[in-house]
């Protein structure tokens, strides 16, 4: 009897293992379903280089099928603009500047972890981290570890959370320690 | 006796030659070949050809599938070709700097940045910088920032990287340089091997193929290879290819006609002795008395020498039947002396040459004719068993036709006159485009293949290896200095649109002037201290975080000035070096251009400077001009040498209508040929000046032998007989080489052979029948 009872639990945990309820897959899918979005974001420094830490504020759009817009409002004007290899970058008083991703892959590949995670673009994450989803639909986080060695030498890893298809925060720890965070708005339409 | 000790002694000269020519060094280095330089322009673009970054850089293209898969391709290939020792820097645009590179400019930088002044280190100028910092480390090139904030809180490394990139750059795509128009993913390359090392660079080509097979992951990508040493290698190759090929075929051609006339194979075997006594004996002439033998001289050497293999053909082919071979030697001989003395005494004249290379081409004629023709009069006659030579004595075949030719011919003596003021009419007509003075022209690579090097230079905005600005000095620091002050007129010529860029060797290594002004702009450690504190207030800095940055600006403010070892294997370093040159004591920078659009204003503006110290130089110009001077010199040295042989035929025939009688055909023949090329639009170059010596050579003995003194018919038949063989065995040798793709052979088989037709004809017109 006890072998028996044994055997169904067993089984049981067995089944509760192969339903692994959410797969990396799953959430691309989900998300690459999604639209146009524009949220608003608040993004904070914590650095031991600094006695209070960094605060900039501004907002982030997503065009299908590839543009992503950071604009940031406070507190200065700026806007980086990614489209296909190309990172845009406006700033006051200089002259606007253009990099491509892939040879400037610390500061571009940043901005492509959240542009391929909102159109659901596994390959392209897959080409600067491996990838690890924790958690279910209702709270996930996405846990991108950098395999780039030049990112990896800056950053230790990225998590992005999210409920369901949209984005709710983001924390970039670094290497020296600094950590990054970024918390997106309700202001999704 | 007498036989055995002429043997003996040639036996002891051939080995002692053999044992020289195979401990010699032989050379491959083109630039050995080049006139002793005249100007310092001239010696610097020896300097050039010879380790210039330009004769070192491979240009690698890949072609042939989706941008993604080129790039992956690139990087891949990239990372191997880095692996290897043999390039002093990969680039393909993907990574920018190595670690160290950004190390060493990190570690040097305010010394290297043309921004330090005392403004950006004033109170007001800090602050400004630091906001900018601050900004920066609020926005995605935070974490790009923020490992050096410390060190570096003014940005001075973003600045001085910023201005390199202003450079033009070649495009991006996936990350890696690609010449977007064409599809094509760029890579260069340095070589550490320098340029003329052909064997060097031929293995390098061959690892960047394996690296290339390793790295390509789809079949469908091409490996394009493109660069000077590229095309070097290449040339080399098609002319070894080709001129194998065509010299066994010419062989077995001379080696036939010879066995129809000697009908002994073991004679056509003994006929090559003397030729090749004659090769070696130069070989170990030039190695003894020059050091090393060069590769170009051992080729247009052996051409030249290639009269001699007639000796033993003038020897064999009289021979009378019943006659004994030292007979015929003795009686041959006075007319063979001549004909050997006349070449050996002509080259004479090129022995005095002040080119290394005419010298030794001199020196290698001289000596190898004169063993050609000792072999023929004493060793071949020891050393042929006497009962070939007495039996089956060769026989004219159909002497009567033979002699109505030689009949028919001497109706056309009026013709070599005329042909010679026709020729001569022709080539004063043409003399304005006589002449080629573009080496590129000889180079034996497609027209293809150029222009695709030009597309490739351009799209990477590489320098084009032809305009240069050249600033010289007593020393590196005067040279450096003086190019710091040219600098704002280069970047008007590029405002105005004169060219598109240029680069300087002051960006990688400022002079030690610049460097202390630099140094003197930065304040002393306390005062820096006061200043940033000021400049700190009210930004959320922690307290003491700068305290590496006080460390490091007081460091750079005491620190001895950088010098080039301290760049040492970074590509800062390899730029420095590249673009200083050290020649004969004094120095000189080098300005390369990038994209002249305007080649008048820009020597215009050179030339308002009104400085000797800053030149234009045009590298093609001054090869071109050293090609010319070149080839005047040959040509001056020829003239001489044609004077020398008509005084060894004014002492040797002792008349001087037998000097005409034997001198015009041949000259007339050599004008022909010349105005034939010319009239066919070949522009005549250095190797057309050395085959048309090697027709004076022969043309002069078929004229020496026609006009010999011959007691009857039979003799006179097989005098004609013996130089329509040594004929026979040229046209067939040189025709071969005519039939060749490679320019170089080309040209020489076709004007050889062209001029030894005519000598043939216009010898056999002024024949005298006695």
């Amino acid at each position: 009897m006890i072998r028996v009872a044994f055997a169904v639990a067993l089984l049981g945990a067995g089944a509760a293992c192969a339903q692994a309820p959410y797969a990396v897959e799953d959430l691309m899918r989900s998300l690459a379903a999604g639209g146009d979005s524009t949220v608003a974001f608040t993004e904070t420094r914590h650095s031991s280089a600094l006695k209070t830490p960094l605060v900039t504020s501004g907002e982030l759009r997503f065009t299908r099928p590839a543009q992503l817009e950071r604009r940031v409002r406070t507190p200065v004007e700026e806007r980086y603009l990614v489209e296909g290899d190309r990172v845009t970058i406006e700033r006051k008083g200089a002259p606007p500047r253009t990099v491509s991703i892939t040879s400037q892959p610390a500061l571009g590949a940043f901005l492509e972890s959240i542009r391929a995670t909102l159109r659901g673009d596994l390959a392209s994450l897959k080409r600067y981290y491996r990838v690890e989803l924790e958690g279910a639909p209702p709270g996930w986080t996405l846990v991108l570890l950098p395999s780039d060695p030049v990112m990896a030498e800056l950053i230790t890893v990225i998590r992005i959370r999210g409920v369901g298809g949209r984005l709710t925060g983001l924390e970039v720890l670094e290497t020296g320690g600094d950590r990054v965070v970024t918390r997106f708005g309700e202001g999704a339409r | 006796m007498r036989r055995g000790a002429a043997v003996g002694l040639w036996l002891a000269a051939v080995i002692a030659c053999a044992w020289i020519a195979v401990r010699a060094t032989y050379t491959a280095d083109l630039t050995a070949f080049l006139p002793p330089s005249v100007t310092p322009n001239q010696a610097l673009l020896i300097a050039q050809l010879r380790d210039g970054v330009a004769a070192r850089l491979v240009l690698v293209g890949l072609e042939g599938a989706d941008e993604a898969t080129l790039a992956a391709t690139s990087r891949a290939l990239a990372e191997r070709l880095r692996a290897s020792d043999r390039f002093a820097y990969v680039a393909n645009g993907a990574g920018g700097l190595s670690k160290r590179d950004r190390d060493a400019l990190l570690d040097h930088r305010y010394l290297l940045s043309p921004a330090v002044n005392a403004e950006q280190f004033s109170a007001a100028g800090l602050r400004a910088a630091l906001e900018r910092t601050l900004e920066l480390l609020a926005s995605p090139a935070g974490t790009l920032v923020r490992p050096t904030l410390a060190r570096d809180p003014t940005g001075e490394l973003t600045t001085l990287l910023a201005a390199h990139a202003g450079r033009t750059q070649p495009a991006l795509r996936e990350g890696v340089w690609f010449d977007v128009e064409r599809q094509r993913a760029l890579l260069t390359g340095e070589t550490r091997a320098p340029g003329y090392d052909l064997d060097a660079q031929a293995a390098i080509q061959a690892e960047i193929a394996t690296a290339f097979a390793a790295a390509r992951t789809d079949p469908g990508v091409r490996l394009v290879l493109s660069g000077p040493s590229v095309f070097a290698v290449r040339s080399r190759d098609a002319i070894e290819q080709d001129a194998w090929r065509l010299s066994l075929v010419a062989s077995i051609g001379v080696a036939l006609v010879l066995y129809a006339a000697y009908r002994r194979a073991a004679l056509v075997a003994f006929g090559a002795l003397p030729v090749a006594t004659g090769i070696l004996a130069g070989i170990a002439a030039v190695a003894v008395a020059f050091g090393a033998v060069h590769g170009i001289t051992l080729g247009f050497g052996a051409t030249l020498i290639g009269e001699a293999a007639d000796y033993s053909t003038y020897l064999f082919a009289q021979r009378a039947r019943g006659e004994a071979l030292a007979a015929t030697a003795v009686r041959v001989w006075p007319t063979l002396r001549l004909a050997v003395l006349t070449t050996v005494f002509g080259s004479l004249a090129m022995l005095l040459s002040s080119f290394t290379g005419l010298a030794q081409l001199g020196l290698l004629t001289f000596v190898g004719a004169l063993a050609a023709g000792l072999a023929t009069r004493y060793v071949l006659p020891a050393v042929v068993p006497a009962r070939w030579a007495t039996r089956d004595a060769p026989t004219v075949p159909a002497p009567a036709a033979l002699a109505a030719l030689a009949r028919g011919a001497r109706k056309l003596a009026a013709l070599v006159p005329i042909a010679l003021l026709a020729a001569i009419t022709v080539l004063t007509f043409n003399h304005a485009r006589l002449w080629e003075n573009d080496l590129a022209n000889l180079n034996p690579i497609a027209e293809a293949e150029k222009r695709r090097d030009q597309e490739m230079r351009d799209a990477l905005g590489a320098p084009d290896v032809r305009h240069l600005i050249v600033v010289t000095g007593a020393t590196r620091e005067a040279v450096l200095q003086r190019l710091e002050r040219l600098e704002p007129a280069l970047a008007q010529l590029v405002a105005r649109g004169v060219v598109r860029g240029f680069d300087t060797p002051t960006r990688y290594l400022p002079s030690v002037a610049a460097q202390r002004t630099r140094q003197a702009a930065l304040p002393e450690g306390s005062e820096l201290a006061r200043r940033l504190s000021t400049a700190t207030e009210g930004l959320p800095f922690r307290d003491g975080l700068f305290a590496p940055f006080l460390v490091e600006v007081e460091r750079a403010r005491t620190a001895p000035p950088l010098v080039a070892k301290d760049l040492e294997g970074t590509v800062w370093g390899l730029a420095a070096r590249a673009l200083l040159v050290e020649l004969e004591g004094h120095w000189a920078g080098l300005a390369p251009l990038t994209g002249l659009a305007d080649a008048g204003a820009l020597a215009q503006t050179v030339g308002a400077l009104r400085d000797p110290a800053v030149s234009l130089l045009d590298l093609k110009a001054e090869s071109d001009a050293m090609v010319s001077a070149y080839r005047n010199q040959s040509l001056q040295l020829a003239g001489l040498g044609v004077l020398v042989i008509g005084a060894v035929l004014a002492l040797g025939l002792r008349s001087v209508r037998a000097v005409i009688v034997v001198m015009l055909p041949v000259l007339a023949a050599i004008a022909t040929t010349a105005a034939t090329l010319a009239a066919a639009g070949t522009r005549l170059s250095l190797l057309h000046l050395v085959a048309l010596l090697l027709v004076l050579g022969i043309g002069t003995n078929y004229s020496l032998f026609f006009s010999r003194f011959v007691p009857d018919d039979d003799e006179r038949l097989r005098n004609a007989y013996a130089v329509l063989v040594a004929t026979a065995t040229t046209l067939i040798a040189f025709g071969a080489l005519a039939t060749s793709g490679t320019a170089i052979l080309q040209a020489i088989g076709t004007t050889v052979a062209l001029g030894a037709a005519l000598s043939l004809v216009f010898a056999a017109a002024w024949s005298q029948p006695r």
